[in-house]
């Protein structure tokens, strides 16, 4: 057996690429790094304001956060030459002021941009193209195999899909983005750690009415489909999100609205560019990483500009999931929270047992208020 | 001593003689004695020590009566009979097949190297003629006449008791002060100061002779020399065929099976690729890859050739394990500076890789056991001495062990792989040489994912040579190469596909060949060749949401006319050159998408697909192409060359993957993608040391590429009907020096190549969204300005060596975030230009220590094991460097593939 563990071990290493993947330092000079203007402006068919927002690029060696362009002139016309502008509000956002305004299919949309500096950046004219209707958002139970737990274990997920039905005219590239939200309960039969190391369940009454909330998640990945290499314009079964087991948001109910924009080829293909060089790194057969321009030029010197303008028709749809309508495995999220009788400095006051009044305290703000992460206002579109 | 191997038989200077007293008179009769058994006795009786070839004899029996004959009369009787051949030396009497003699004799040529067992018929005592023209002193000239300094000593070698002359053949003074060489029909000059000289003459398997001068005007001195016998068949032969020193190709290199058997092993087997890649002038981008580059050539820029057949993915296990078993190769050349006229379709180099045929005297097997996979081979006569077969199977047995293990890293993977090889020979009429062979592997992949990923190749072969009258050799070839390849996912039922690709070949070569003298030969030929490509098909079954999608097939026809000639026009000078007329036929499929004129070629930009005839020419290429070669020898050491090559391709890999993957896809010339041409100067210059242990190369190049296939950013190259508006024609410029220093023989021996070499690429269009970087030059993704590979096989005691490479080169180019921005929620990177950085150097050590048992006194069975450590610093070499967002930072990471010390063992034998 001995000589058999030898031999299965050698071939494991010969085997596996042992591939292994460590942190590591690139030498890249940032000293004459310039930042560069960065457009993130999209208005839609859906009513509001046609807002947009103007920051500025950060070197690849700070924290990610936002630098926003102050004090630009930034206004958006379409092909009739009717003008919106823009005006400044905090971080770097520029609104209309009308609130009901909407970009029409068929129309085509410019963003005009003049910076401090006096610089003048245009968009390329954007036609909104229609956007296929969507027809269901499902879920499916799916296995997936988890290779991080000591022995690989397969587990069941939530795999969020969006099917969608378009007419032969409508937009061929789409672009998804999500917004979740889910329930959350803080418990209130908790687990008291006592002075001798041991613990005792006690049922308190809390102090706050800050124990139910909803959690809001958006998308942070780029989704992007294509009808191009199909005959028929629908998409089927899209996957939109992967949800994992052991969390906290499908303990209760669960909702997603999908938003679906459609978009032209010109700007599928600069999503996939940055798709590509964002997503689908680390491999051993990458596409080569690019840079990736979008259809904001500057007028005079030939800057470059990061981020893009779009005008999108958007078709949106929610849906909810109960607990009862799956079979994955969840958590509340405050298994991990240390509740104590004992008073101290940084204790925070969560509530008196309903036996013996006693006060129950705990160490981190999250485990005695939700609103840390959550709202504990019921969304309107809650049902 | 019982019984003695034969060994290297050098008896021709041997002072012989069997003197009568030593040659008793003997009376001996025997019925069926075994061949052992009747040496016992003789070498017992009468003190003699017999030479034969073991194999050879070991089963035949004797049957012979002797009455009062003397020894030696007697021995060579009973040998005679059996129609074999007894040669006597003092005591020693070697004994050999009387046909081997007459057919050294009559191929008379340098070539006897080769040869198992030979030996001269001559009587010796005409060798001991030509021993005494060693050691007497031979007067050139007449005294007093001459009143200069110096005089011509001029003269032609030859082989011993033929007329055929020994060109190429060194002469030196013992001091070295002066040296010439022989012409192409062995004549020399050679102008020395009046007076004593002694003189060397040394060739390519030949034995070394001398002679002892006396110098007093212009005069003659023939010189015969002898063949050099080799007669152990491992035995390994130097400066086979032409050393780099005579050799008139620059950037030629002749790989040494036997060296890449000692070299240290990645999986246990010796790789015919990857030993390659320690040339000079030869990188890739890392690790894991099949691909790799020639003085600055695209992978796909190769020419890999088995036999005359193209070979297009010729590895198993994504590049890190040949497909080809090395054990079938008889040599493996090279081109990289100098490309022969008959070669043609790759601009960069031509990697020829020639099969052995099997043996044609009896059936033999070898085998090897790694951990990794199993080979075997079998061959054998089908008609002794006429015709043999040869089969050799290799597979993995990973799957199986696989099953066995349950580790996190190999969950639901599959790794499997085999490849097959069988070559049939035969000699026909005596004029006719056929050969027919099969090559087939296959590899099926699923790591840690519901896709499997299979691909294949097929080689069918069939090639004759026949020599025609006078010198005339006619050289014909047909085979036939399919490469293709499938992803399959049917775990999702709704989203369950395969895609296929596949490249097929069917090519006839037809080539002549007359030899006019030993450096004088003219030859021509042409050569047709016939692409299918399946661009890309896409099946799903009905139960899967995506639908089906066909890419049309390709059709093209590209062909090839040749002559050349290698000549000598002065002595000294050797020239190769010739020219090729390269010729392309793109057929149409049947579609063709028209695009508005004068703008850049997107989707946008598309017009219409019109319909066209089926197999109508849509696009005809034809190039001339000019191939010149010449190597002045500046003195019996050193030689100066100098090479100018145009090339042409028509056949392109599209990949837009760092490294080359088993998954790209090979895409034919049309009127968008025009051929790729190259153009490469190359000079060089060869030091050999007289006695051929050392041996220093200096070549520098200079390649201009047009038309290289670069991709847009994130191109979608598979199943893409406008495939033309995804890809850029580009230029390429490659420019290097490459230094190589090789100790040859001895215990040590090694080689060190040194290579800076830059390669450079750029777009160039009208319209911005066609260039990249601006159309400025950026480095290629292989570019690695220095590249050090240093090889030492030491071999302490015959049959155990220990061998160390030493693999440097600069970090391959990557393309650096160099800023991050939001859109939405995401936090997003911005790259900097195309290839602006570069990823950490590559360092690796590897060591192997080889035991060879062949040398053991039981030869029926032979046995070697290998021991080899790769990567023995375990030095975590980067593959690429890639970021991910923690949430409020992004951080750097860096790939390795081979990260750790990898230990092999490989088990051989041979019966």
């Amino acid at each position: 057996m001995h000589k058999k563990q030898f031999i299965f071990y050698l071939i494991i290493v010969i085997f596996i690429f042992h591939s292994c993947e460590e942190r590591f330092s690139p030498n890249i000079s940032t000293s004459e790094y310039e930042s560069m203007l960065v457009v993130d402006g999209v208005i839609t068919t859906e009513k509001g304001a046609f807002e947009v927002r103007l920051s500025n690029s950060v070197a690849i060696d700070q924290p990610n956060k936002i630098v926003p362009e102050k004090g630009a002139q930034v206004l958006i016309m379409n092909n009739d030459g009717k003008i919106y502008t823009l005006v400044e509000q905090e971080n770097g956002w520029y609104r209309t002021l009308e609130k009901n305004l909407k970009a029409e299919i068929g129309k085509f949309y410019t963003l005009h941009i003049k910076t401090t500096k006096g610089v003048d950046y245009e968009s390329s004219a954007v036609e909104v193209l229609s956007c296929p209707e969507i027809k269901s958002v499902n879920y499916r139970e799916i296995v997936k195999t988890n290779f991080n737990s000591p022995v690989p274990t397969d587990e069941k997920w939530l795999e969020i899909l969006v099917t969608t039905q378009g007419k032969p005219d409508d937009a061929k590239h789409l672009k998804w983005l999500y917004d979740e939200t889910w329930e959350v309960n803080i418990p209130t039969s908790v687990t008291v750690q006592l002075a001798n190391n041991s613990t005792e369940i006690a049922d308190v009454i809390p102090a706050s009415n800050k124990l139910h909330c909803w959690v809001n998640s958006p998308s942070s990945t780029i989704l992007l489909g294509s009808t191009e290499k199909q005959s028929k314009n629908n998409i089927s079964n899209y996957s939109l999100k992967k949800i994992a087991p052991n969390t906290p948001k499908l303990n209760y109910k669960y909702s997603i609205l999908v938003k679906q924009y459609a978009i032209d080829q010109s700007l599928y293909k600069f999503w996939k560019k940055i798709e590509n060089s964002n997503q689908s790194q680390g491999s051993l057969f990458d596409k080569t990483p690019s840079s990736a321009y979008g259809n904001i030029t500057s007028c005079v010197d030939n800057k470059k500009t990061l981020g893009c303008f779009m005008a999108c028709d958007m078709k949106t749809k929610r849906i909810f999931i109960d607990k009862s309508m799956h079979h994955i495995k969840t958590t509340n999220g405050y298994e991990n929270c240390i509740y104590s009788y004992v008073s101290s400095k940084e204790a925070i006051l969560f509530g008196k047992t309903n036996m013996g009044d006693t006060p129950v305290y705990c160490y981190d703000l999250k485990c005695a208020d939700c609103t840390t992460n959550g709202t504990n206002i019921k969304p309107s579109f809650w049902k | 001593m019982k019984r003695s191997f034969i060994i290297v038989i050098l008896l021709f200077f041997t002072s012989i003689s069997f003197a009568q007293k030593d040659n008793p008179k003997v009376t001996c009769n025997y019925k069926n004695i075994p061949f052992s058994k009747l040496i016992d006795t003789f070498e017992k009786k009468y003190n003699l020590h017999f030479f034969f070839n073991e194999d050879e004899f070991s089963r035949i029996n004797f049957t012979f009566s002797c009455e009062n004959k003397p020894l030696n009369e007697c021995i060579e009787m009973i040998f005679h009979q059996m129609n074999y051949k007894s040669y006597f030396i003092n005591n020693k009497i070697f004994i050999f097949r009387g046909d081997r003699i007459n057919e050294i004799l009559a191929s008379s040529t340098i070539k006897t190297n080769t040869n198992k067992t030979s030996l001269r018929k001559e009587k010796y005592q005409n060798r001991d003629v030509l021993l005494r023209e060693q050691y007497k002193i031979h007067h050139i000239g007449t005294p007093n006449k001459n009143h200069k300094n110096h005089a011509t000593l001029s003269g032609k070698v030859k082989l011993f008791n033929t007329n055929s002359s020994i060109p190429g053949c060194n002469i030196y003074t013992k001091d070295k002060k002066y040296g010439t060489s022989t012409d192409s029909k062995g004549n020399f000059s050679l102008r020395l100061p009046i007076g004593d000289h002694t003189i060397i003459f040394s060739s390519v398997g030949m034995e070394s002779t001398k002679r002892q001068i006396r110098l007093y005007s212009n005069g003659k001195l023939p010189v015969d020399m002898e063949a050099k016998v080799n007669v152990l068949e491992d035995i390994k032969v130097l400066g086979a065929e032409k050393n780099n020193l005579s050799q008139v190709k620059i950037g030629f290199d002749q790989i040494d099976m036997e060296s890449i058997k000692n070299l240290p092993k990645l999986l246990g087997e010796p790789d015919i690729i990857k030993s390659m890649m320690i040339l000079p002038g030869v990188t890739s981008v890392g690790e894991g890859t099949s691909g790799f580059n020639v003085r600055g050539g695209k992978s796909d820029q190769n020419l890999i050739l088995l036999n005359s057949a193209p070979i297009y993915y010729p590895t198993h296990f994504f590049g890190n394990f040949s497909a080809i078993n090395s054990d079938l190769i008889k040599k493996a050349n090279l081109y990289k500076g100098s490309f022969p006229v008959k070669y043609g379709g790759r601009i960069s180099s031509v990697y020829q890789l020639e099969t052995r045929r099997g043996n044609r005297q009896k059936i033999k097997g070898a085998g090897g056991i790694s951990p990794l996979a199993a080979n075997f081979t079998i061959e054998g006569p089908i008609k002794k001495n006429k015709s043999s077969f040869i089969l050799s199977t290799r597979g993995t047995y990973s799957d199986w062990i696989l099953k066995k293990i349950d580790v996190d890293e190999l969950h639901n993977s599959k790794v499997n792989f085999y490849d097959a090889y069988t070559k049939f020979s035969f000699d026909l009429l005596k004029k006719h040489k056929l050969n027919i062979s099969f090559y087939g592997s296959k590899d099926a992949f699923k790591l840690r994912s519901d896709t499997t990923y299979n691909y294949l190749n097929f080689i069918g072969e069939v090639n004759l040579t026949t020599a025609l009258k006078e010198n005339w050799s006619m050289y014909n070839s047909f085979s036939s190469s399919l490469f293709g390849y499938s992803i399959k996912t049917s775990s999702d039922s709704l989203r369950a596909f395969k895609t296929t690709h596949s490249l097929q070949n069917f090519s006839f070569k037809n080539h002549f060949i007359h030899e006019i003298s030993l450096d004088t030969k003219i030859h021509f030929g042409s050569e047709l060749q016939a692409y299918i490509v399946n661009p890309g098909k896409r099946k799903t079954p009905s139960s899967s949401e995506l639908s089906n999608l066909t890419i049309k097939k390709e059709r093209a026809i590209e062909y090839g006319f040749f002559t050349g000639i290698n000549f000598s026009p002065f002595e000294r000078l050797k020239i190769e050159t010739g020219v090729r007329l390269s010729g392309y036929l793109y057929l149409s499929n049947g579609l063709k998408n028209i695009y508005k004129e004068g703008l850049p070629l997107t989707e946008d930009n598309l017009i219409e697909t019109i319909e066209q005839k089926k197999n109508s020419v849509q696009k005809h290429y034809i190039y001339p192409e000019f191939r010149f070669s010449s190597n002045y020898s500046l003195s019996p050491c050193i030689a100066l060359k100098f090479s100018y090559n145009t090339t042409s391709q028509f056949l392109h890999l599209l990949s837009n993957t760092t490294a080359i993957s088993p998954t790209d896809t090979w895409k034919l010339s049309d009127e968008y993608l025009k051929p790729q041409k190259g153009h490469l100067f190359s000079v060089g210059s060869v030091w050999q040391s007289t006695d051929k242990v050392y041996e220093i190369s200096l070549e520098g190049f200079y390649k201009r590429m047009s038309n290289m296939k670069e991709f847009k950013a994130g191109a979608d190259l598979l199943l893409n009907k406008h495939i033309e508006t995804e890809i850029l024609n580009a230029q390429g410029k490659s420019y290097g020096l490459e230094f190589t220093l090789q100790k040859k023989q001895g215990k040590l021996s090694g080689r060190l190549g040194y290579t800076y070499a830059r390669t450079l690429i750029k777009t160039k269009s009208k319209f911005p969204e066609e260039l990249i970087n601006n159309g400025d030059y950026f480095p290629a993704n292989y570019d690695k300005p220095h590249q050090l590979n240093i090889v030492l096989n030491w071999e302490p005691i015959k049959g155990i060596t220990i061998s160390t490479l030493t693999d440097y080169s600069t970090g391959r180019p990557i393309t650096y975030p160099v800023s991050k921005y939001t859109l939405g929620n995401q936090t997003l990177l911005h790259y900097s230009d195309y290839n602006q950085y570069r990823i950490p150097d590559y360092f690796r050590i590897d060591l192997s220590l080889t035991i060879d048992r062949n040398l053991r006194k039981n030869k029926r069975f032979d046995s070697s094991w290998s021991f080899s450590i790769y990567n023995v610093t375990g030095r975590k070499n980067a593959y690429s460097v890639y970021y991910k967002n923690k949430g409020k930072n992004y951080e750097a990471y860096k790939l390795s593939i081979f990260g750790t010390v990898i230990p092999t063992i490989t088990y051989k034998f041979k019966f």
